[in-house]
């Protein structure tokens, strides 16, 4: 039934939508974020499979999207390297250096 | 059926992944969601992509989370406690966004009675050949644009990390 | 195979410059030699801009399906190699041996930008979601980093703020991207067009879809309550990069507002134009009030851009040829002007190593010619007549009226008289404040001298030429007649 792999996709999301406003640390946001990621990217496949069998872009699609978050997540870490080299603390709510 | 046990087991670590208070865990449970994800595709017939998301998404990017978590010793994570309030308004939004969104689609069209359809996979040889093709139906343009994406990142990540010397 | 590449030519030369840049390090002497860089990429990028000007005589191609060319894609590509070019020039100071914040690695600092520009010249040419979607990333991915580059604790946050709001609305766009799929199932913007017909407006994903993807539109542009994050990257990030997101960064999310709600949607537009008078409304009071107290200069030009994006979406609110027009207009002279006032900023930022406000004053005594530069920018921010700013927002206030929303008109114009007295607030420090006896006389390298030059004539000019807008206007016309068969 699509419906239901629509509903847990959307389940996800939400799961990531939550796990986004409650975590404080710079990697437990990412991996909240690559969970909505993922999500996004069930959808698409599953909507190619139910509704489009003939077609592979929704496919085409994740891929490049997997590719996508890869790069996301490399920027991230190399940040996150750098701040932890200086500051030995990569807690998202104590970084309020920038503040008027 | 395979699907239920999967989604079960897919749900209860997404779970884990949010709610727990040990970073490192959290990447562990994710690095389930992930593989997991990649045992949809397999259900969906998606076989060259379930093969992708175990590669890049399992072997790279759950790799490159535990190694910041490791490298950064993110100690102090480990008190990653929310507070009640925040808590509670997080779940409000999320549940308010499922909700309304889930009463959305039920209203939709993709709340009829659809089956998945037989048999349509696409090997990877097919999918290869799209992404190189100059056709219509070709892929090479988003696939030169993810190439310079990813020598970009790549350049910037060995800028931002670099050691400098002193 | 008919390949037309030449309809690339402005992308791939953008491109090769970069890898020209990335080579030409190996070459270079001495580490902080950056001229021969930025020259370097100076040229590629007119050389790009010269070559778009040969392609006026096709008006519609596509290559492989995936890349479309017409003439208003050509004006939209011309701004940001514009924007991108005067960036370039204003930046030295922010790369001498002894400036503040210093950036490090040109060669590489330059050519992630112009790969950066690159993926915004391959979205306004986008013509299926997929393309679009790799360029939006090849557009935004690179400026997390970018922010970031002068690896402070300052930048290094901001950076990461930045990068996590960033992935956050790519993720709700995706999501958005993915119900349209399920209508349409065909990932074609024209194909999508044809299906999305009004009967579909009955079908709540519809309107689940378009949400997700005005957070992703809206993450890009600053619109409330998507905002967040530019306050925290403008400020950490090194003053050029501040730059080039305010010009640049806004400028890719007008465009792809423009691919993905204008283009697609556009005849669906009734229902929401209430929406989106509430959003700007929103948006522009929001970005007003808080600049108010702001003393950071670069906080305080987040917030000046957030309220502009305020501005710039009352254009969204019809489908005749004038909305369209004003917002592109709007995109050029808020480039000026915006590039002319941080042209001053950097050079000040990086040589006395201030960002308060106060920092200012006595600029007037010692650097005449830069004070009078910043003072015509903010008069443009503000609107004064007859600068180009004023000419852009009374074409967007004019919109507005159009469609009969007289009360959003008084609120815009209420929010500008707020915003001439923030802008104002800077000009006082420059002018009348007493005077600091510290301020030196700051050293402008020539290339900032052209680049603030043309900026600050640019936003003076670009309003009382009536040809840009008149141009502007035909070409806005005869593309939304393909477009949405008006």
């Amino acid at each position: 039934m699509l419906i239901s792999w629509v509903l847990v996709s959307l389940l996800l999301f939400s799961l990531g939508i939550y796990g986004v406003l409650t975590r404080r640390s710079a990697v437990g946001l990412l991996i909240s974020v690559e969970l909505m990621l993922n999500a996004a990217a069930l959808n698409l496949v599953v909507f190619n499979r139910f509704l489009f069998a003939s077609r592979m872009d929704g496919q085409i699609l994740t891929i490049f999207v997997i590719a996508l978050a890869a790069a996301e997540v490399l920027i991230g870490m190399a940040i996150l390297v750098m701040l932890f080299r200086r500051k030995k603390s990569v807690d998202v709510t104590q970084l309020s250096q920038l503040k008027h | 059926m395979i699907f239920y046990l999967l989604t079960f087991v897919i749900l209860v670590l997404a779970l884990a992944t949010v709610l727990t208070r040990h970073i490192f865990r959290s990447a562990i449970y994710l690095m389930g969601v992930l593989a997991l994800s990649a045992g949809y595709y397999l259900l969906l017939g998606a076989e060259f992509l379930a093969g992708v998301q175990i590669l890049v998404y399992v072997g790279g990017i759950v790799v490159l989370i535990v190694f910041a978590v490791m490298l950064t010793q993110s100690q102090d994570l480990i008190h990653d406690h929310p507070s009640r309030l925040r808590k509670m308004l997080g779940f409000l939004t999320s549940a308010t966004f499922f909700g309304v969104s889930a009463w959305a689609l039920l209203n939709s069209h993709l709340n009829k009675n659809i089956e998945m359809p037989s048999d349509a996979q696409f090997s990877a040889q097919i999918m290869g050949k799209a992404f190189l093709s100059t056709e219509g139906n070709g892929y090479i343009l988003p696939f030169e644009l993810i190439s310079i994406l990813l020598l970009t990142v790549l350049i910037s990540g060995i800028v931002l990390a670099k050691k400098e010397k002193v | 195979m008919n390949l037309s590449l030449e309809l690339m030519a402005p992308e791939i030369i953008v491109l090769a410059t970069g890898f020209l840049i990335l080579i030409s390090d190996l070459f270079q002497k001495s580490k902080n030699e950056n001229k021969a860089s930025s020259i370097l990429a100076i040229v590629g990028i007119m050389l790009a801009a010269c070559s778009g000007l040969f392609l006026t005589d096709a008006p519609k191609e596509t290559l492989g399906g995936r890349f479309g060319l017409d003439q208003l894609d050509l004006i939209l590509k011309e701004i940001l190699l514009l924007s991108a070019g005067l960036v370039i020039m204003i930046s030295p100071a922010a790369m001498k041996e002894k400036s503040e914040q210093k950036i490090t690695h040109f060669s590489e600092f330059f050519t992630v930008i112009l790969f950066t520009l690159s993926g915004m010249m391959f979205l306004v040419s986008s013509r299926d979601l997929v393309t679009l979607y790799v360029s939006l990333e090849l557009a935004t991915i690179p400026l997390f980093a970018l922010t970031a580059w002068t690896k402070t604790d300052k930048s290094g946050e901001a950076g990461v703020k930045y990068l996590i709001m960033g992935a956050i609305g790519s993720a709700f766009l995706l999501y958005g991207l993915g119900f349209i799929y399920s209508i349409t199932g065909d990932l074609g913007l024209k194909a999508i067009q044809t299906t999305l017909t009004a009967s579909q407006l009955t079908n709540p994903s519809l309107y689940l879809a378009g949400a997700l993807i005005l957070a992703g539109v809206g993450f890009k542009l600053t619109l409330f309550p998507f905002h967040m994050w530019a306050p925290d990257a403008y400020q950490g990030a090194p003053t050029p990069i501040t730059a080039f997101l305010s010009v640049a960064s806004k400028g890719t999310g007008l465009i792809l507002a423009i691919q993905l709600l204008l283009k697609v949607m556009g005849f669906l537009l009734q229902p929401f134009v209430f929406g989106i008078a509430i959003l700007a409304t929103l948006t522009m009071t929001l970005g007003n009030l808080v600049a108010v107290r702001q003393n950071n200069l670069k906080r305080f030009m987040a917030y000046s851009s957030i309220s502009q994006a305020g501005y710039l979406l009352m254009g969204f609110m019809t489908t005749k040829p004038e909305g369209l027009t004003a917002m592109v207009f709007y995109m050029l002279v808020y480039a000026l002007t915006n590039l002319a006032a941080f042209g001053v900023l950097i050079v000040h930022i990086h040589q006395t190593g201030q960002e308060d406000i106060t920092s200012l004053r006595g600029i007037s005594k010692a650097n005449p010619l830069l004070a009078l530069s910043l003072m015509i920018a903010l008069f443009g921010l503000a609107g004064i007549p007859p600068l180009a700013g004023f000419v852009g927002k009374f074409f967007l206030f004019s919109i507005a009226a159009q469609v009969g929303y007289y009360w959003l008109v008084a609120v815009a114009a209420l929010n500008s008289t707020v915003s001439l007295y923030y802008y104002l607030r800077l000009v006082r420090q420059m002018y009348i404040e007493p005077e600091n006896p510290q301020s030196q006389k700051l050293q402008i390298s020539p290339m900032s001298i052209l680049g603030l030059g043309i900026a600050t004539v640019g936003s003076v000019v670009a309003g009382l030429i009536p040809y840009i807008y008149d141009g502007i206007l035909a070409t806005s016309s005869q593309w939304l007649q393909v477009w949405l068969k008006i």
